[in-house]
């Protein structure tokens, strides 16, 4: 069993998944980041190499549709609409939901679903004191420090610190140059540090008040791609967010919140050729409540505001900003074997009504009991994503130029899915099918036009479908032996559907049809040994489909021992990733590391 | 003295050569070795900015055969293929983004050469005997310089600061070499003559807004077609211009004003008094001889490259940048003849004969 404390990411729980194992993977140590804990769940991310963007888009989606949240705020940009994976490691993350079928009150543009990341450990019971260190090939090394503490009854907090580095001048074999000479990679180098701080206070019996605070500065050079000779450019984040909240209950079913939040985003990114400066400030309020009445009948209300601001060089007036209000009402009726839930939000921006988004969904149990779930579930919904403002309000150049009169994206989704567990002597089994289909229509794009100027267009239409299907077992061998596997499999056809397109019924770029994850892990008594292999399939990136990236296979194993004494805890892992050293590339022409080795010491005093 | 005049007699023997090229990117083979891609008509297709899938069809009259390079050599060819130029047998081709020179045998392309370390390299030329020109806009984009290359060290051996931003292409007319200043990612208004014997600027002409094409005409002048620009913060712009010049008195002998910024492709039909470009997408065309502007439109739609070979328009469409173009060929009155599958974003032409 892992260590229960809150540097580690507790879990990833993917919706319409079969229930993860508890596995020991990149999600149970610290220095991970959140792009490689989710890829080792067998979802692709596009990645452009160690330490770059990364970006995750669900079931053909793109990653601008794909909302993310912290807290449940939306993090995502305001500016390109992304959200890069590669900037937190898990150990700053108590708790991330995958959900493609789901998009949150306070989310917005989450057609393609939405990414749930949640700091809070309210479980905490005295005091934890931890520190981890970790190094690695490519001149890998962090440090974090944690410590929770809950003061008396009424006030739990907690504070984590963290500072990692690398070079990340991995060899790899330059096919852009003549006789394929093998070289290092070179300005790879990255910096990261960063703190969160969270504070629960019990003011009274039935009111609650939460603070939460998060800052992240990450500072990472930009290698040059395979058909690039040298790069000198490199790119600056850094990320403020805080959180007020008050919370007053009369029954676990019965609550009045108000929350605020404070965003802060700034960019620096510099180039021979260009430097821009981009800064964004977000403050959002939120009011809910949530009531019941007669026995199975649930309502929830949600009232906000968004101030969005951002200040931009490139922009046509420098700064560009929005007023958003929106209010969600959701209606949940939980009688017997049903659960339907129903869920409609209006939104305006700056003064104008935005396209409604509504869902519905259904649940009805076939079969519960103490060792069996069986049951059914179908969903429908139908949302929008408002168009960035670096799409809207980009300045006219030579270049470039935003595009004022977009409209917003409009997606219809539909799925359906069976999930089943079965528990049995001292095994038990889960599975899951899911089927979804969606439709997106004014698609948004950025296209040349004849004189290589760019500018968004709602370009397409495009049709997703696919299906889901994963797999897992856990084995209580003996006493000191247990075994746990899982296998996913994931196919997607994602295409371009508008007739007037010349892709026509081609699949889009980056959108592998098929992908899947198999895991196998083996526990004696203390001792952990894990398996990991990663199956992402072909990937076109030309709209015609006429190129393509061959699929890949990546193998991950992880060793890990943990000694207990009285209140010390002491655990070293060790990763071997690339196990069987494969040479690819998730993006054309940007090499990912060869065969490499991480370490990692942790040290909990509980 | 003699050795002056000797060299002057060698290079006037070359310039005579390139001179009878017929291509709108200039080449001068004058002992072609037989061999696959010794004749024919070469497409320069840019590939998907930042992709690195750029690369050269080829089409011997009646297939198209893809990826030339990437076939022979077994590696890509690069980031935005901007230029191709024949010399001696040797092919030239300039890959802007990936900051290179490759240098391949015509006959069968296979690889000779690459030259690194030049900072966005726009368009190559060859100019005094064993030397070569190649346009750079420079790291920052706006003060780039003309790289001499060693045709025979294949070595940057020196450069010439024109004093102009951006140098785009370049023209050999008679035993100089023009060369347009489009400005890189700045501004610019000149262009200038260099004599390739001593790299010394001879003459600057200032016929407009970012001079970016030359071609010359079945009377001797010199066309040049500058862009316009547009100032993106007050969004005043000024219009891109076509000037002829006298290359004896390097005298303006016609300048039109075009309705709009931004015109490119510059090419010239066979007979030499046809001038055709690319205007608003469109294909249009201007006589040499014409005192008005007449902007004849030829094709409509909206395309990316354009040659003229054979009595024939080549054109390119570039579609989304992000998926494989195709070449239309249109006969002078813009009737459609043919259509060819192409790579992504063909931006230029080279006909070998």
């Amino acid at each position: 069993m892992t260590i229960d404390t809150s540097i580690f990411l507790s879990e990833i729980q993917i919706e319409d998944k079969a229930r993860t194992p508890e596995l020991l993977s990149s999600q149970h140590i610290p220095h991970s980041s959140i792009s490689t804990a989710m890829a080792l769940q067998g979802l692709f991310l596009k990645n452009y190499g160690i330490n770059s963007l990364s970006t995750l888009s669900l079931r053909g989606h793109s990653s601008s549709q794909t909302d993310v949240s912290l807290d449940g705020f939306s993090i995502r940009s305001n500016m390109n609409g992304l959200y890069d994976f590669n900037l937190i490691p898990s150990f700053l993350v108590h708790t991330l939901n995958v959900a493609p079928s789901g998009s949150s009150a306070g989310a917005t543009g989450g057609i393609g679903g939405e990414i749930r990341m949640k700091t809070d450990n309210e479980t905490v019971e005295g005091l934890n004191i931890s520190f981890v260190n970790s190094w690695g090939y490519y001149k890998n090394w962090g440090e974090y420090f944690s410590l929770e503490n809950r003061w008396k009854k009424n006030h739990i907090s907690s504070i984590k610190l963290f500072y990692k580095r690398g070079q990340n001048n991995f060899p790899y074999s330059d096919l852009n140059q003549i006789g394929t000479p093998t070289i290092k990679m070179e300005n790879n180098a990255f910096r990261q540090w960063g703190a969160t701080q969270n504070h629960i206070f019990n003011i009274k019996k039935d009111q609650i008040i939460r603070l939460k605070f998060w800052y992240a500065n990450h500072h990472r050079e930009l290698p040059p791609s395979l058909t690039e000779s040298s790069s000198s450019s490199f790119q600056n984040d850094e990320l403020i967010h805080g959180i007020l909240s008050w919370e007053k209950s009369w029954n676990k079913n019965t609550f009045l919140k108000w929350s605020h939040r404070y965003m802060n985003e700034h960019i620096y990114f510099n180039s021979p050729l260009l430097q821009t400066d981009s800064r964004s400030i977000r403050y959002e309020s939120r009011l809910e409540t949530k009531y019941p009445f007669k026995k199975y009948h649930l309502t929830h209300i949600t009232l906000g505001y968004e101030y969005s601001q951002a200040r931009v060089d490139d922009y046509e007036s420098d700064v560009a900003q929005e007023q958003r209000t929106y209010s969600v009402f959701k209606y949940r009726w939980n009688k017997n074997k049903f659960k339907t839930d129903l869920q409609s939000k209006i939104e305006m921006v700056n003064l104008e009504i935005q396209p409604v988004s509504f869902s519905g969904s259904i649940k009805y149990v076939l079969v519960s009991d103490g060792n069996r779930i069986l049951y059914v579930e179908g969903h429908l919904s139908r949302n929008h994503r408002r168009a960035t403002f670096n799409d809207l309000y980009w300045g006219n150049s030579a270049f470039s130029s935003g595009n004022p009169n977009l409209e917003s994206e409009i997606g219809w989704k539909e799925n359906i899915k069976i999930k089943g567990s079965l528990k049995r002597n001292k095994n038990q089994y889960d599975f899951q099918l899911d089927f979804y289909n969606s439709n997106i229509k004014n698609w948004i794009q950025w296209i040349p036009d004849n004189t290589g100027k760019w500018r968004p267009e709602n370009l397409k239409a495009v049709w997703n479908r696919g299906w889901e299907g994963s797999f897992s077992t856990r084995h209580n061998l003996s006493e000191k032996w247990s075994m746990e596997n899982s296998i996913h499999y994931y196919f997607t056809r994602s295409t371009n559907v508008k007739s007037s397109s010349h892709t026509e019924g081609e699949q889009l770029i980056y959108v592998p049809f098929h992908q899947g994850e198999i895991s196998f892990l083996l526990r004696y008594e203390k001792f952990q040994m894990n398996y990991n292999q990663n199956i992402i399939g072909k990937r076109f990136y030309t709209t015609d489909n006429s190129a393509s990236l061959p699929f890949y296979s990546v193998s991950n194993i992880f060793l890990s021992y943990e000694w207990n004494k009285n209140k010390f805890n002491i655990k070293p892992i060790l990763e071997f990733k690339n196990a069987f050293n494969q040479s690819y590339q998730v993006v054309a022409n940007r090499p990912m590391p060869p065969f490499h080795i991480q370490g990692t010491l942790i040290f909990i005093w509980k | 003295m003699k050795s002056n005049l000797l060299s002057l007699f060698i290079l006037s023997v070359i310039f005579l050569l390139t001179s009878c090229s017929d291509d709108d990117n200039s080449s001068d083979n004058n002992s072609n070795d037989a061999g696959k891609y010794s004749k024919g008509i070469f497409f320069i297709n840019e590939g998907t900015f930042g992709v690195g899938n750029g690369s050269i069809s080829f089409y011997d009259g009646s297939t198209v055969e893809h990826q030339i390079f990437a076939n022979t050599n077994t590696r890509p060819l690069g980031d935005v293929v901007q230029d191709l130029y024949f010399h001696d047998n040797k092919g030239y081709i300039v890959v802007n983004n990936s900051n290179k020179l490759e240098i391949v045998n015509q006959s069968d392309f296979t690889e000779l050469a690459t030259i690194t370390g030049l900072k966005l390299p726009r368009y190559f030329i060859p100019s005094a005997p064993g030397k070569g020109y190649i346009s750079t806009w420079g790291e920052d984009g706006v003060s780039g310089k003309i790289q001499i290359l060693d045709l025979e060290t294949e070595m940057i051996t020196d450069s010439i600061s024109t004093g102009g931003g951006g140098p785009e292409k370049m023209k050999i007319i008679g035993d100089k070499i023009y060369i347009g200043h489009s400005g890189g990612w700045g501004v610019d208004s000149v262009v200038t003559v260099i004599d390739p014997f001593n790299n010394n600027i001879i003459q600057t002409l200032e016929p407009g807004y970012n001079p970016g094409e030359i071609v010359q005409d079945a009377l001797g002048n010199v066309w040049v077609l500058s862009y316009g620009k547009i100032d993106w913060v007050t969004n005043e712009s000024v219009n891109g211009r076509l000037t002829a010049y006298n290359p004896q008195t390097f005298e303006m002998v016609k300048d039109f004003e075009l309705p709009g910024t931004f015109p490119s492709s510059l090419v010239i039909n066979e007979n030499g008094n046809t001038l055709y470009f690319i205007f608003n997408g469109e294909i249009v065309s201007q006589n040499i001889n014409d005192d008005i502007l007449a902007l004849n439109t030829v094709v409509s739609g909206s395309y990316y490259g354009l040659g003229f070979h054979d009595s024939k328009l080549y054109v390119g469409d570039a579609k989304d940048f992000v998926s494989e173009g195709t070449v239309y060929l249109y006969e002078e009155n813009g009737m459609l003849s043919d259509s060819l599958a192409a790579g992504i974003a063909p931006n230029g032409f080279v006909f070998e004969n």
